[in-house]
């Protein structure tokens, strides 16, 4: 079988907190291969962001794995590790704060270049900041601009030129939409797609808007407090979702119709705390269907078709 | 867009494109601001004229001579602002004044500047059990009253000049350590720390190339507002005698000298007192006027 790029092992972090520990991340498992991009929705505090920066490194695993084309870079070294960096980047959610404001463009492009070295000929560096500028549709003209003059697509669009700058393997694309307009957002996502497909590059494509996710992935995996509760390919998911999370998060998404207004699936009551949860199922509180064997029981991802796995009493 | 839009030469050249510093931007926002500027020309006449003092006053015969014939003379074209209980030329005395109080306020904000940003810093950027132990000690100085303190330092180490930088550094310290803290706390939270981590990025060059230049504004503002409240502290410290020594013409002793006299010379204040409260003013406004200019989000 192919290598995955990237595959997750147990990954865990764990929060310290004064009240207990908080468990952001709590065995996770998954791989994506080459190519591809890995969907990960929930809603907000599942621990998706925490994820996307445990697997770059970012945040220190508490326990598990991450296998990059093989080898777990959790044992890696400062050295190694900077070395890998320039294989795996970060698009961050707000477009505004992730830039530095007193950074011209093309200073912004051009600082992970400067700092892992990879050019240091001043002449080749500038081209190659024209040349990223193009390859995102950034107009020449706005190499000197500061972030702060330019609206919210342009400077997301800055954001992917310093992600790509380093030639990455691997992008983690943190909500990457969510803070622009829906007009803009479809650019970007298009953006996006098209250098996966010039660069062959693998996304893990962190949201909680499902309309975004089903446009891009090839596989969904839907998070509820640090775990990962159903993941499959993503018209498998939409189409024949099985965990009453990803039912009531699909019923969510909005049907621009009069007649189907009152299907949806509302979930009830508030998300448990994610500090010092109990064993069982962490969803039984809103699931409809809880029963009493849900809470107590040790839940595991279980196949239930191809590629296609859920976790839920149900299907123990 | 989709990608490879640009039908155009590879890589323009990058002279095509006008560079514009920020430091030219910011000119450009503090140029606008009248008040400002009005301030910063009025402490560019008083920088000016304590560095180019001693070129048309002799010190020994004009700020310090005593000529008895000539005492309490009001004033007049030979004496523009009169004479003092000693004779001596209060306009020569007021001008070699601006000297002695500059010098204090320029060398203490840099002290508190330096020592203030290093250990600010070092708290905020690597937090833990050093923020506890700088901030907990910076505390300590905090709560006793500043003048306080000064007049402690400068009582137990005696008077002069060194002993006043000393205390009145020791007094800003804390205060410009808790601005470049709190800065560098809410600066290192940011995205772009994280993205410039993303890329192997050292901790010494996300600080000077990432935080110090976000966390200048509050840090220039501090500053200039530094120089202004040491110049009045100078002036207090000389005024209940614990500041600079007799003779030395400075501003607060020269008040002290001539509260005495308050009742039938009244004319002897108004020199110094305006010379303490134009400096002070105008590095307000210097200040309000940076704060403003600094912020980059500010629409030119």
């Amino acid at each position: 079988m192919e290598m995955p790029l990237i595959e997750t092992k147990n990954l865990k972090k764990y929060f310290k907190t004064g009240r207990g520990t908080l468990h952001a991340v709590d065995n996770v498992n998954f791989q994506i291969f080459k190519g591809q991009t890995l969907g990960v929705v929930g809603e907000s505090g599942c621990g998706k962001s925490t994820l996307g920066r445990v697997m770059i490194r970012l945040l220190d695993a508490t326990e598990g794995q991450v296998l990059f084309e093989g080898k777990n870079i959790m044992d890696y070294n400062k050295y190694q590790m900077n070395e890998l960096r320039k294989e795996m980047q970060i698009i961050f959610q707000d477009p505004y704060a992730s830039l530095n404001p007193r950074m011209s463009v093309s200073e912004i492009i051009a600082e992970p270049l400067k700092v892992c070295k990879v050019i240091t000929n001043k002449k080749e560096l500038e081209e190659r900041v024209f040349d990223l500028m193009k390859t995102v549709g950034l107009a020449e003209r706005l190499v000197n601009a500061y972030p702060h003059e330019l609206d919210g697509g342009r400077r997301q669009r800055i954001g992917v030129a310093r992600a790509l700058a380093l030639n990455p393997k691997f992008i983690v694309c943190d909500e990457p939409v969510s803070a622009l307009d829906v007009s803009i957002q479809a650019q970007i996502l298009n953006l996006m797609m098209d250098l996966q497909e010039q660069f062959g590059l693998t996304y893990m494509f962190i949201t909680h808007d499902l309309s975004v996710v089903k446009h891009i992935s090839t596989e969904i995996a839907v998070m509820y407090l640090g775990q990962c509760v159903e993941k499959a390919p993503a018209d498998e998911l939409f189409a024949n979702p099985v965990h009453p999370y990803t039912k009531a998060l699909l019923s969510a998404i909005p049907i621009p119709s009069l007649k189907y207004r009152n299907m949806q699936n509302i979930l009830s009551g508030e998300v448990t705390s994610p500090i010092d949860p109990k064993p069982g199922c962490r969803f039984a509180a809103r699931c409809p269907n809880a029963k009493p064997e849900c809470t107590g029981c040790n839940l595991e991802l279980k196949e239930i078709s191809p590629n296609h796995f859920v976790s839920c009493v149900k299907y123990m | 867009m989709s990608v490879g839009t640009g039908t155009q030469a590879a890589a323009a050249p990058m002279q095509k494109y006008k560079k514009r510093s920020q430091i030219a931007q910011i000119w450009g926002r503090f140029k606008k601001n009248k008040m400002a500027m009005g301030g910063l020309i009025l402490f560019g006449i008083m920088l000016i004229v304590a560095i180019t003092a001693p070129l048309f006053i002799d010190y020994e015969v004009d700020v310090i001579q005593q000529t008895i014939s000539e005492r309490f003379q009001s004033p007049s074209a030979a004496h523009w602002f009169g004479t003092d209980q000693f004779g001596r030329d209060i306009f020569s005395r007021v001008f070699w004044g601006a000297r002695i109080s500059m010098f204090v306020g320029v060398v203490v904000v840099v002290i508190s500047l330096i020592i203030g940003s290093i250990l600010g810093a070092a708290s905020g950027f690597f937090g833990g059990w050093l923020d506890n132990v700088i901030m907990r000690f910076m505390d300590i100085l905090l709560a006793i009253p500043g003048t306080m303190l000064a007049i402690t330092i400068v009582a137990a180490l005696g008077g002069g000049i060194q002993n006043l930088l000393l205390a009145l550094s020791i007094e800003q310290i804390p205060k410009m350590t808790r601005i470049v803290r709190s800065s560098v706390l809410t600066l290192k939270t940011q995205d772009y720390i994280e993205a410039a981590r993303a890329c192997g990025t050292t901790n010494a060059r996300i600080i000077y190339r990432h935080i110090l230049p976000n966390a200048i504004g509050p840090i220039l503002v501090q500053a200039s507002l530094t120089v202004a409240r040491t110049i009045i502290s100078v002036a207090s410290m000389s005024f209940i005698g614990l500041g600079i020594n007799p003779p030395e013409p400075e501003w607060g002793a020269m008040l002290s000298e001539a509260k005495a006299q308050l009742m039938n010379y009244p004319y002897l204040v108004v020199a110094p007192g305006l010379a303490i409260i134009l400096t002070v003013t105008s590095l307000t406004l210097i200040g309000d006027g940076l704060r403003d200019a600094l912020d980059p989000k500010m629409k030119n």
